[in-house]
Order: C-alpha cells, then structure tokens, then sequence
C-alpha cells in the first residue's frame, strides 16, 4: 500500500466519522427530547399515585404499575424522593411489595455487577426499601471499592438497624474522609448503642493504625460513654492520636480531661498544643486560664492565634488578659491579642471553629 | 537539486511520522476521555454525593484573589465569590499596589477595617501595606500591598490564609455558585488530592446577572466562537483524557483547587514566571514524585468558571504568545524531568507529550508548509498528494473538535439551543481554516520573543546582539580562515545634508567570509550620527546557494542607542535565477521602532545584457499607523571599461521613516548616480551622489565613499 492509498482510506474514514459524528449529535437531542415528552408525564403520573397512596385514598397496585412503567433509575428516583415524605410503616408496605415485584428483583441481581453504576443503583434502591434478607447484599455494597456505592448503600442504616451492617460500616469508616465521616455518623445515630460499644474496644487497641481516624469519629459523636477511653489517648505516643484526643476533650469538661489537656497544652508537637489550647477554652476551666495566657507567648503562630481565641471565651477574665497582653512586653503575644481583640463576633465564631 | 529532493524527502517524512504519533496519541485521549466523562456525569449527578455536599464536614477553602486595577468590577466579583453556595470559606482579597481606587471600592462596599498585621509570611512577598477586615461580611480579608504581579499575589495571600485548600481565581471570572462544591468531590471519594482543575468556559455572548451565567450562549463572532470550541476540546477532552493517564500537567490558573501545605512545600508561586499556574503544578509534580508522596491532580469536569476571551485577533495574539512563552520557558525549565522515570507518568508521557506535540507543533506545522510550498515550487511533491495529506491532517483537527462538541452533548450541554449547537459544529469545522494558522503564527513568535529573552507581559526588552557575540564572531571568522574562503573588508563612510533639519553622516565597516561555492556570511558595524548624538548599528547576515540557481540571504541587526534608527531589524531574501541572465526574488524586511514595526515586502527583477544590468525593486511597506505604502526604484548599470562601472537609480513612492519618535509615511524622489573603480590587488573604490526630494520633510542630499579589499 502506497502512502496515497493510506491517506486516501484515512480521509473516506474521517469523511464517515465526521458525518456520523454529526448525525450523531443531531439524533441525540432529538432523541433527548422525545424521551423527556414521553417521560415526564409518566413521572408526574407516579407523583400523583405516591401522593394519593400516602394519602391512603389509592391502593398500593397503582403505585407498583406506576414504578414499573418508568426506566429504572427514574423508578429510583421516585422511591428516594418520596422515601422520606411517606410514613415509616406505609413504607414497610411497599418494601415487601417491591421483594416480589420483578424489575426490583433485577435491580437486586445487579449488587454484583461489574460496573459500578449498577450497584449504585442497587445501593440506592436498597438505601430505601430493603428489608432484613437484604442484609448480605447490603454488607457487600457497604464493603464496596467504590465510593459512590458504600455511600449509598450506608444510607440504609437511617431505616436497618442491624449490628452486621452497622459493624461493617464503622469498619470502613477509619479509611473515609472526614466529609464522609460526619455522614457515615449521622447515618449511625439510630444504632448509636452499637457504635459506642464497638468504639469503645477499638479505641484501646494503641497500635491500631486507624486509631486517628476512630478517635476523630469518637469526637464527632459527642458520647459520654467515650470520654475516658478518649482521656487515655492523650499519653499515646502518635502525635496524631494526641491531636484527636486534644480536639475531643473539649466536649467533655471534666476533671480528667481538663488534667489531660494541661498536659497536651505543653505537649513537643505544636498541633497538639493548639487543640488542646482550644480545647481548654471551650471548657473555660479558670484553673486554666494560665495555662492559656502562656500559650499566647508560643513560638507556633496557630497556638498562638488558638490561645488568644480560647482568652476569648474565658469572659472578663480572658479579655482582660489579651488586654494586658495587647501592651505586654512580648511582641507575638502583642500582635496577636490585637489581632484578635478587632474581630467582630462573628469572625470571631468563624475563627474558632 | 539532488539536495533538495533529499531534504524535502527527510523532511516530509519526519512530518508524517510525527503527525501520526501525535495523532495517534490524541485518538488515546478522546478514547480515554469517553469512560472518564461518562463516570464523572455520573457521579455529578448522584444525589447522595450532593447530600454530602451540604456537610458542614467538608473540607475548608481559601479563595485567593488577586486584583491589579480592577476597580470597575470589583465589588461585583468579590461579592459574587462572597455567595458561592459553600459552607466553610474565607476570600482574601489581594490589592496589588493598583493606580486606580480598587482598595477605596472595596472599603466603601465591603465597611472595611484595618487590623494588625499578623499572619505568618511563609512566602517571602512585597511588603504589605495593610490588613482589613469586612464588618459586613466575615469571610472576607483585603490585604493591601506594593505592587508584585499576580504570582507574588497570590503568594500574600497563601500567606493570609488560614485553610488546607486554596484556590486560586480570577478577579473578572464568574464562578458558578455550586462550582466549589464540586471541586471538593475528589476529597470525597477518599483520594489523596495535590490539587483539582475545574472547567473554565467561555463567558462571551452570555447573559450574565449579578455576578453569574444564566444563560450560555456560544458567540456568533467567529474569534470567540472558535475560542469556545478550544475551551471544549482543552478541557473535556484533552484534560479529561490525561485523567486516565495520571499526567494533568495543566491546573487551570483561573480556576484551580490546590493543597496549601504542597504549594508552600514548592516555595509559592514563582514570580519570574509567565505562566504561573504551569510553572507550579509541574514543580508540585517534580516535588512530591521526589519525595515519593501519593498524590492526584484531578480535572472536574463539572464545576464551570466562566470567563471573558479576547475578542480581537490583536488581544488574542498576546495571549497567546505569552501562553505559548510560558509553555516553552517552562518545558526548558524543568528539561530534567523529560523522560526521567523517577517522574513516572509525569515524566514519561506528559513532558514529553507538552514538549513535542504542543510546545514544537508549530514548529513543525510551519516545516510542513514551507516543505509543503518549496516541493511544489520545485516539483518535488505531487500536489494532489500534497491537498489530499492537507485535507487529512485538517480533516483529524476538525473531527477532534467535533468530538470535544459530541462530549459536550452527551453530558452537560450547557448550550440548550439549537443555534449554538449549530454554530459550534460551524465552528469547529471552519478552525482550521485561517484560525489555527494564526496561532501556529503566535506560537511560532513566541520563540523569537524567548531567544530574544522577552520576559514580561507582552513589552519588548531590548536586548538584541550583544557585544559579546558580534566581537566573538568576528574573531571567529579571522581566527578561523579555511581553504577556499575569501575574506572581504568595506569600509564607507556618507554625509547627507538635510533641508530644514540637521545634517546625517554615517561611519561603517563590513567583514565578509565567502566560500568558493557563493555561501558567505558577514557582519557589520555603522556608527550613525545626528542631532549630536550618535548611534551604532550592528549587522549579521549570510547567504546560502542551496542549489546554483536559488539563493537565500539574512540578516539581522540592533541598535545600541536606538534614538533615530530601529531597535533591531530583520530581513530575509529568496532570489533565484529563471533565466541565464534573469533573476527574480523576494525579500521581507522589518524594522523594529520603539514605536512599532515597519514591515516592507521587496518583490525585485534583474536582467543583465553584456554591457548592462537592469534592476527594478518594489517596496511595499506597512508601518505602525497600519497605513499600506508602496515605492519603487529603478538601477542601471553600465560598464564603460574594463575597471570602471557607473549606475544610476532612480526611486520614487511612498516610504516610511522615523520623524520625531513617530513613524511617518514621507513621499519621497530619489536620484542616486555612482562610479565604481576596480583597482588592482582586489580593491575597489567606489563613489555614490544622491539627491531625494520627500515630503513633507527629510529633503536631502548626500555623497557616499567606500573602499572595498578583499584578502
């Protein structure tokens, strides 16, 4: 083959793709549109059915034909919206219903599916209408690689309480970010018993890696049960378990954790000290209000700026110690109560967060 | 010509082979940017991650905004960024030393109030002026300082900031209200992020309302237009595509999301460089490949920032001159990490790929046409083979084009009607038609400007031929003589009396080396003198026979003190003989004023009998007030003896001079009459007399002398 017969094949191919490619486009809107005129009042159908069978003016069947006659992500759009307008046991009812109804038996089939999208769909589905056989499938969805999925299918525990499920999904939780963290927390508040008991053994395992992580979720959930598990942290040899236990003993004043804090607030690592300075103004023990006027004068800018924002919650007292410091002889104590003694309240709150 | 033929044969077949990798490896992005885009619509719409995005868990953000005179829009922007749907960030506002009342804008509109000066300078920056705070608006911090540019900036504010994450945007982009939320998703999937590019799309011809696109229109003016198919292809298909490969080496610098600690861990934003953004995700991807740290930079597809794109072919040139400088001030930069493995991907495929497929592409594209253009003009290339390799490689960039418009369909289509999706299908096909070849042109001026050592913003620095290379040169070519070389020196001196104005004389010297086959180069200096002051002008230029028939000739020269003459000039000539005694050419010439070019276009025809030679040479000239002149001149000379030749010129039109700092067009008569005598031992004497009438000004007459010796 000549390098003229080459181009020329490459040219009638490009010719092929350019003019399929335009078809293409063209046939994608208009397809786009048909499908939105034919689906829409399909969906406005089913509103109207959900509406009038929580109303209890409509039997379920209306409400099954309906979904069944909507493409199946749709159909789950529907239930997910709608989950949370109908009452708990009307919805008990359409869960048993759908475990026999055979699209919701295939969207079931797919939490084993190769592709991510489909158990998607499948964890979403489940977040609302599983029942207690649905317990394994769930377990692996919660396992998921991928984070669309677990994300989903944790959602199922504001509706299951279950110790597998909700065991399995503080397993994962150590390895979350921490934006997913506070959901996977607020998810786990119906079996907030389990969590606690199951926290309250990890936490003492010292070399557990996840050990942060566990702790940060501790903090977050603001139980009392997991204050002294939370105090003994604070002489861990792992900087960064210190800081989490400096950051949770904030929301336990008492004793031992104010004794913990002191501790922390003179710690070697400079994030250490500024959590646990945070921490003590947000008791605002007095005993401890020297503690934070020295932190003013660290050598770390955060544990400085922390102090001053703890003097702050301290009331008089603290005010009148940026005040003093304001005209102290120290220059970074100095600069640093002027800083804060000029922020409105609301920056103040901001800054303190 | 057997020359020829081998040098448009390597060089076609360089073309081609080059042409196919760097295509090849285009179809492997738009293959790979299908499932990327595909997953990422996915997951932009699924609501439990828009549940988690309303988290007060989400991670913190700085936004960092520079501002350099933007006292029009800035109350507008910074209160648009000031109610982005996000739940925790702050915006520090950077007033970089602006002549205009930027900082009194934002004091009346945002009740600012001065605090101390108190935040820790990990970057060294600009002094600061002074700190304020908003009582209105808490987020908000306005840093004053003296004015640094746009890196040193963006460095003062990192410096302010108190949040893992900063991004960095534009003081005139519109960032869409959800967009940060959006580009925290990465964070969310649990994935160890250095930083995250957002879409950054073409805000021109939209309906734009309080700080905010409502309504995405693609313009009908075809400059922005295209411009809105290059954001699509850029962004949806070629960054969407690198996410697959791991090698992002673009964060956008008007919408990026960076990890603070790894951007001062790489000591800022460098404020020596053109293109800052380029320069730090590829000294963040030097630095943590290093350190060996687990790290990605993500494009989101779906958080948009819209912005304004020049309108005008001259705006748009700058830019992307300077884009392009950056790119290749960057790629020479960091040349070390060019197929270094310890760089992984980066190293290996993106470098590489930035380096030859987009910093060299014009270099190559402009090799193509001008092999394409001298294999026609020598019948070395069949044109129908020619037109039909043209139509491929144009019809391969309107199909990528046209794929970017496909991606765009099928997933967010932000241009809802018809009529756009029209025009950007219109546009797409009409790019390669006169558009990419103006940027293959700017590209290509972009390396002149970085030989020349242009550095900032679009300003020409004044470098030139420095003393050093002129005088190392002329040692090279006496030091070095070589067997069949010639050496040829001139010497010449002229004095002009002008009307009206003071007198112009000129003192020169030349040094030429010529082989036995015709090449010769040379260089030359000329100390010109007027108004009491003096000037010296620099030359280098050489000519080259590629074949008997074909010469090419260059040069270029400066000026040390550039009052009266050209900063620097330039000029090139292709001349060939068509005939025994016939010769047509071509030559340009530019000369560079401070005010502006003069480019002149000098089409010419000689002819010579036994005793005569005819010469008729037509300047076309453009200069800076963009006003098109035309002059020509007519020379005849004649031997009367065997030593003794005498010529006359005769030259009239329009031509362009430097008057008073300003270039004008001066219509101008020209008589010139000279005698040149050979004498014996290869020195010639030679005599010129001129009179030139022009108007309005620069009426003189003059006498010129020169000895020439050749060694």
């Amino acid at each position: 083959m000549t390098a003229r017969h080459f181009l020329t094949i490459v040219a009638i191919v490009q010719g092929i793709l350019l003019g399929g490619l335009i078809v293409l486009i063209i046939l994608n809107r208009w397809f786009r549109l048909r499908r939105s005129t034919r689906l829409n009042p399909r969906r406005e159908a089913i509103d109207a059915s959900m509406r009038r069978w929580a109303a209890g003016t409509t039997p379920l069947a209306g409400v099954l034909v309906g979904l069944s006659r909507l493409p199946v992500p749709l159909a789950i759009d529907a239930l997910v919206k709608w989950s949370a307008r109908v009452p708990g046991e009307r919805w008990r009812q359409l869960a048993q219903a759908l475990e026999h109804h055979w699209w919701a038996r295939l969207v079931r089939t797919n939490s084993t599916s190769a592709r991510w999208w489909k158990r998607l769909e499948t964890a979403r589905f489940l977040s609302v209408v599983a029942t207690p056989k649905d317990v394994n499938r769930l377990t692996r969805l919660i396992n998921d690689p991928h984070p669309a999925v677990h994300v989903a299918a944790v959602a199922s525990l504001e509706r299951m309480e279950n110790t597998a499920l909700t065991l399995a999904a503080l397993d994962r939780l150590p390895r979350l970010a921490p934006t997913v963290q506070a959901y996977y927390a607020a998810m786990l508040l119906r079996s907030r018993p389990v969590v606690v008991e199951h926290l309250q053994k990890r936490l003492r395992r010292a070399d557990d890696p996840t050990l942060p992580r566990l702790a940060e979720f501790a903090a977050r959930l603001g139980e009392p049960a997991l204050r002294e598990r939370l105090t003994a942290l604070a002489d861990h040899a792992d900087p960064e378990v210190r800081i989490q236990s400096a950051r949770a003993l904030g929301s336990f004043p008492h004793r031992e954790s104010v004794a913990a804090l002191k501790r922390l607030a003179t710690d070697d690592a400079w994030a250490v000290r500024a959590q646990a300075v945070r921490s003590l103004g947000m008791i605002t023990d007095v005993s401890t209000l020297p503690l934070v006027k020295a932190a003013l004068r660290d050598t770390e800018w955060w544990v400085r700026l922390r102090a001053a924002l703890a003097l702050m919650r301290f009331a008089g007292a603290g005010r009148n110690a940026l005040l003093e410091a304001e005209v102290g002889p120290d220059p970074f104590a100095r600069a640093m109560a002027q800083l804060v003694l000029g922020l409105p309240a609301q920056a103040l709150a901001e800054f303190a967060a | 010509m057997s020359v020829l033929t081998s040098i448009v044969g390597v060089t076609d077949l360089t073309i081609l082979v080059y042409f196919l990798v760097l295509n090849s490896f285009y179809a492997v992005l738009l293959m790979l940017s299908i499932p990327e885009i595909w997953e990422q619509t996915r997951l932009a719409e699924d609501e439990d991650f828009q549940r988690l995005m309303q988290s007060d868990a989400l991670p913190p953000i700085t936004v960092l905004v520079p501002a350099y005179n933007e006292s029009a829009t800035i109350e507008a922007s910074v209160t648009a960024i000031l109610t982005l749907e996000y739940r925790n960030y702050e915006v520090v506002v950077v007033n970089d030393g602006s002549k205009d009342d930027t900082l009194e804008q934002l004091r009346h509109a945002f009740d600012l109030y001065e605090i101390p000066r108190v935040y820790p300078e990990t970057i060294a920056t600009k002094p600061l002026r002074a700190l304020y705070r908003s009582r209105s608006r808490s987020r908000l911090l306005v840093l004053d300082k003296e004015n640094g540019g746009k890196a040193d900036s963006l460095n003062a504010a990192i410096n302010a900031s108190r949040f893992p994450l900063v991004i960095a945007v534009d003081a005139d982009t519109l960032i869409e209200p959800d967009a940060l939320l959006r580009l925290t998703r990465p964070f969310l999937l649990g994935r160890e992020i250095a930083a995250v590019g957002g879409t950054v799309r073409v805000a021109n011809n939209c309906t734009v309302k309080d700080g905010r696109v409502t309504d995405a229109r693609v313009s009908p003016k075809p400059i922005p237009g295209i411009q809105v198919v290059e954001y699509l292809r850029a962004f949806l298909f070629g960054r969407l595509g690198w996410n697959r490969l791991g090698g992002n080496l673009i964060i956008s610098g008007a919408f990026g999301l960076f990890r603070k600690e790894y951007v001062v861990a790489v000591g800022g934003y460098h404020t020596n460089s053109i293109v800052e953004d380029l320069d730090l995700v590829v000294r963040m991807h030097r630095h943590l490949r290093r350190r060996k740290i687990r790290y990605e930079m993500p494009f989101i597809p779906d958080p948009v920032a819209w912005t304004e794109v020049p309108e005008s072919l001259k705006i748009l040139s700058r830019q992307r001159e300077r884009w392009h400088r950056g790119l290749i001030a960057a790629m020479w930069q960091y040349k070390s990490m060019l197929f270094n493995p310890r760089y992984g991907r980066i190293g290996l495929l993106a470098m590489p790929f930035y380096t030859f497929g987009e910093m060299l592409a014009p270099v190559v594209e402009l090799l193509g046409y001008l092999i394409t253009g001298l294999g026609l003009a020598f019948g070395l290339v069949n044109v129908s083979f020619a037109l039909l390799f043209i139509l491929v490689a144009w019809g391969y960039g309107m199909l990528l084009s046209i794929w970017a418009v496909v991606l765009e369909e099928v997933s967010f289509r932000r241009y809802r009607r018809f009529i756009d999706l029209v025009r950007l299908l219109l546009f797409a096909s009409l790019e390669n038609f006169g558009y990419r070849q103006c940027t293959v042109w700017w590209r290509l001026k972009a390396f002149v400007n970085v030989w020349k050592g242009v550095h900032v913003w679009g300003d020409m620095a004044r470098k030139g031929f420095g003393k050093a290379s002129v005088a190392a040169l002329i040692a090279l070519c006496c030091a070095t003589p070589c067997l069949g070389q010639r050496v040829r020196v001139n010497a010449w001196s002229s004095y002009e009396a002008v009307e009206n104005s003071q007198d112009w004389s000129t003192l020169g010297a030349q040094l030429t080396l010529a082989s036995a086959r015709g090449h010769a180069g040379w260089v030359a200096a000329e100390v010109l003198g007027r108004f009491g002051a003096t000037d010296v002008t620099e030359r280098i230029g050489a000519v080259v026979h590629p074949t008997q028939r074909l010469w090419l000739t260059a040069e270029a020269g400066t000026s040390r003190r550039p009052v009266f003459s050209p900063l620097n000039t330039w000029e090139t000539d292709v001349s060939g003989l068509v005939a025994a005694r016939t010769s047509v050419g071509l030559g340009v010439r530019r000369w560079n004023y401070a005010v502006g070019p003069v480019d002149v276009l000098m089409p010419h025809f000689t002819a010579e009998t036994r005793r005569m030679s005819w010469s008729v040479r037509v300047f076309i000239s453009r200069n800076p007030s963009k006003r098109t002149d035309t002059a020509a001149s007519l020379r005849a000379t004649r031997a009367v003896s065997r030593r003794t030749t005498i010529s006359l010129l005769g030259a009239g039109g329009r031509e362009s001079y430097l008057v008073a700092g300003v270039v004008q067009s001066l219509k101008t008569l020209s008589g010139v009459a000279g005698i040149r005598y050979n004498a014996a031992g290869g020195t010639t004497l030679r005599l010129d007399v001129s009179v030139i009438r022009s108007r309005p000004i620069l009426s003189r007459s003059g006498l010129s002398i020169g000895v020439e010796r050749v060694l």
